[in-house]
């Protein structure tokens, strides 16, 4: 009965054809979703004519999507470094003609002692430098402030970024069951497999990671440092916040699976992601700014010490410029956190019943310690020394990157210059790395995305192809008619 | 078909991101042309960010050290003219002395004026400026010298007069009578055992003058340092001092003849070193003047250099800005059309 073949080929072509409309209908739902991938329907023809769809398949390419992958990672973390920097670099540089750097309070006061030693009994003179004085304490504390913020505000988002990759593992080892399950079963997947991918994407961008496909559909992640992240179940990711930073806090880092995969004692580092931007910033750049920061307290608490003028040996001590103690550090080696405890000695500050003049005179220690031993009003030997010794090199520890020997002011001025040459090859970088990430989408996107002209297109086919089915069906079922009425 | 198979999504956000960077790059370029600086000085220079800081404080070190030269030479200036008044008056007085040495009386003729000169002498040295004492050394904030009459230099002059033989005279400068009994050998050796060492270092301290020998420094440029003062203790001064102080308490009219003549030759001889002694003391002063010159016209040239500098890395050629903004417009405007556009064309719109 070759009309009831026909008839049945007839069929099975609308009901190809339904399911082929579904898909074009999906995706044109997904056009605009940037995780959906382009679905079709595997035709097969049946022996003895008819078709069915076997399965659905959605247009994928591993090695491109895995591009992505590393892309997004370099990007977020080069933008979290990027965005500290930025912030750094506004609150304690800013534009060099608003004189806000720790390297301009410097100078300012450099200038006021120059002005001060051609009249060294103007107490007016003697006040400004107090001024000046105070102002670069405040800029070298607030710095500090602003750093140490900084790095807790690291490690916050270190902690909401370990979360969020535990989210995600959970969600991951959901939907790759359901993938599993689905294989086994044979029933469609693909919309669990953009989900998948949706989920590694978001995982990549904190942290950079590695997959491996296992049977049935299955995969297993890895970072891109070779921790398992997930195999069959998530590992787990924990990270201790601290909450609050000083400068000498040391960060924990972030265990994955029992290994430690950030910091100085990491085995197996991370390489790119969020995390490892966030960590830079909070355990690298920021500590080393803060030691740039820590030597010029340093260097200024030296220059300003007062040695014993009284000929008894007793030890140099700090003079208008002081800490929570009075020796003076060793020359060449970071004290952490000096830059947050620097002040200007209350012996010279005349709002805190200080006498200006002591920076003329000296004797902020005690008599012993006084180097206008006559009182003239007209002494300059000390100012004179102070302004030498602001001029003349020292030597900086190598540790804090910066200059190792310069004058107080040069050395500012070269942490300034450590600081934006950071940031600007990290914006450099970021631009970078933020064009690679977008070409990587636009291929991605081509690979996989939807073009709604072409699902238009697609969709005019089915519908002739409806129609003449639809015909078939009316002409079999016609001259079906025509046959039993001649039976008849 | 996948080679020129293009999605609905990566169509748009192409252009979607043109216009985005071109909005950035415009917010920037508007910037610069309307300020003529970088409009992010840190990017922009990047490591050279020190080197902008460093030109900045040493353009503000060498203006500052360009205001204090001019409050350090008129410092200056005024003790110049304080010289050259004292001069002045030292070889008035000379003549003075000269043309009284063969007069009888001459003597009464010539105290008023020895007088009148101790006293702005005195005057002199203790000028001010700026509530500085110029001719204290570094103790500025005392008055060097004390008016004559009465003070303890009078007081240890009269006591030496005073005393007995051989060392002075045996009898006070109101007892005219035996004060016209000094022999001009008698006054000769008075006056080089006695009076002079009264003008020696270290005795003229605090006697004669509470002033520091140390000069005051003034650092003129970033490196210089020059003496910008003359203090009272100065040879000068003290013969000036001695002269009149031989004029006005050592008998003066009730001398007789020969002694009054030896005193006046003493002055004379006193007068002259003074003279030479000031103009030592100008032409340090001179030196130091000039060298202030210097490094001010120097530190003028270094501040302009600076300037330069400066302009140099944080300027931006602002017609060059103004046409980047232009065609940045141009090109976003061109995005935005093209995205219209782009919508337009739809299979749907057509079927």
């Amino acid at each position: 009965m070759s009309l009831t073949v026909a008839l049945n080929t007839a069929k099975q072509s609308l009901s190809a054809n339904g399911v082929q409309t579904a898909i074009v209908s999906r995706n044109n739902a997904g056009a605009n979703d940037a995780t959906y991938s382009r679905k079709s329907a595997l035709l097969v023809t049946q022996p003895g004519g008819g078709v069915y769809v076997a399965s659905i398949g959605r247009a994928a390419d591993s090695a491109v999507f895995r591009h992505m992958l590393g892309a997004n990672s370099s990007s977020a973390g080069q933008s979290a470094i990027l965005s500290s920097l930025e912030k750094l670099s506004g609150a304690t540089v800013d534009d060099p003609q608003n004189d806000q750097s720790v390297s301009a309070k410097i100078s300012a006061l450099l200038s006021t002692l120059e002005q001060y030693s051609a009249s060294p009994d103007d107490t007016t003179l003697a006040q400004n430098v107090v001024t000046k004085a105070l102002a670069t304490v405040d800029a070298l504390n607030s710095d500090t402030n602003t750093v140490q913020e900084m790095r807790g505000q690291a490690d916050a988002d270190m902690a909401t970024s370990v979360s969020t990759i535990n989210t995600l593992l959970q969600k991951f080892q959901e939907v790759n069951a359901t993938i599993v399950k689905g294989t086994i079963a044979g029933s469609d997947i693909t919309d669990f497999l953009d989900t998948r991918d949706g989920i590694l994407t978001s995982l990549s961008e904190q942290l950079g990671i590695r997959t491996a496909n296992g049977p049935n559909n299955s995969m297993s992640i890895y970072t891109d440092s070779g921790v398992t992240l997930f195999d069959i179940v998530p590992r787990s990711v924990t990270f201790a916040a601290t909450q609050n930073y000083t400068a000498t806090t040391t960060g924990n880092a972030v265990i994955i699976d029992g290994v430690p995969v950030t910091g100085a004692n990491a085995v197996m580092p991370l390489q790119s992601g969020k995390l490892v931007g966030l960590s830079t910033v909070r355990d690298q750049l920021a500590t080393t700014y803060q030691s740039q920061l820590d030597e010029v307290a340093r260097g200024l608490i030296s220059i300003f010490s007062e040695a014993d003028q009284s000929a008894s040996a007793l030890p140099t001590l700090t003079g208008l410029f002081t800490y929570t103690g009075t020796t003076i550090p060793a020359s060449a080696t970071i004290v952490p956190g000096l830059a947050g405890t620097i002040k200007v000695n209350a012996a010279v500050d005349p709002a805190q019943g200080g006498n200006s003049m002591r920076i003329r005179d000296g004797g902020i220690n005690g008599v012993a310690y006084v180097y206008n031993t006559t009182g003239a009003a007209g002494f300059t030997g000390r100012i004179s020394q102070l302004v030498n010794l602001m001029t003349t090199q020292s030597s900086f520890d190598p540790a804090a990157g910066a200059s190792t020997s310069a004058s107080i002011i040069n050395f500012a001025t070269s942490s300034t210059s450590w600081l934006e040459a950071k940031r600007s090859s990290a914006s450099a970088d970021s631009d970078y790395q933020s064009t690679l990430l977008d070409r990587s989408n636009q291929a991605l996107s081509n690979v996989r995305g939807v073009n709604t002209d072409d699902e238009m297109a697609k969709m005019l086919e089915l519908e002739r192809s409806y129609s003449a089915s639809a015909k078939l069906i009316a002409t079999v079922d016609q001259m079906l008619q025509s046959l039993l009425a001649a039976v008849r | 078909m996948n080679a020129s198979f293009i999605s609905t999504m990566s169509l748009s956000t192409t252009l979607r991101s043109t216009v985005m960077k071109g909005q950035v790059s415009l917010s920037k370029a508007t910037t610069e042309a309307t300020t003529g600086r970088h409009a992010d000085m840190g990017e922009t220079l990047g490591p050279l960010t020190g080197r902008d800081f460093s030109l900045r404080s040493d353009y503000s070190r060498v203006s500052n050290l360009i205001d204090t030269n001019a409050i350090v030479t008129g410092r200056l200036d005024a003790t110049q003219q304080a010289i050259s008044n004292l001069t002045a008056d030292a070889n008035t007085f000379m003549q003075q002395l000269l043309a009284a040495r063969g007069t009888a009386g001459g003597a009464s003729v010539i105290l008023p004026n020895a007088q009148t000169n101790m006293a702005s002498l005195v005057d002199t040295m203790n000028t001010t400026l700026n509530g500085q004492y110029l001719f204290a050394g570094i103790n500025t904030a005392v008055p060097p010298m004390t008016s004559y009459p009465g003070s303890p230099a009078q007081t240890a002059i009269d006591a030496a007069f005073a005393a007995l033989p051989p060392a002075g005279f045996g009898f006070p400068q109101s007892n005219t009578a035996s004060v016209a009994g000094i022999t001009a050998a008698q006054m000769q050796s008075f006056i080089t055992t006695q009076l002079d060492p009264m003008f020696q270092l270290p005795a003229w301290n605090p006697t004669w003058s509470t002033a520091s020998s140390q000069n005051t420094t003034s650092r003129i440029s970033t490196t210089q340092t020059v003496t910008t003062s003359e203090n009272a203790n100065a040879q000068g001064f003290r013969d000036l001092a001695e002269a009149y102080t031989m004029v006005l308490s050592l008998g003066g009219s009730a001398l007789g003849q020969a002694a009054f003549q030896t005193v006046v030759d003493a002055a004379v001889g006193k007068l002259g070193s003074a003279v030479y002694n000031l103009s030592l003391s100008g032409g340090q002063l001179g030196t130091s003047q000039q060298q202030i010159k210097d490094a001010s016209e120097r530190m003028a040239i270094q501040k302009d250099l600076y300037n330069g500098q400066i302009n140099k890395m944080e300027a931006v050629d602002p017609t060059e800005a103004s046409v980047r903004v232009t065609s940045l417009q141009s090109q976003i405007e061109m995005s935005l059309s093209l995205t219209s556009q782009l919508h337009k064309l739809n299979l749907v719109d057509f079927l």
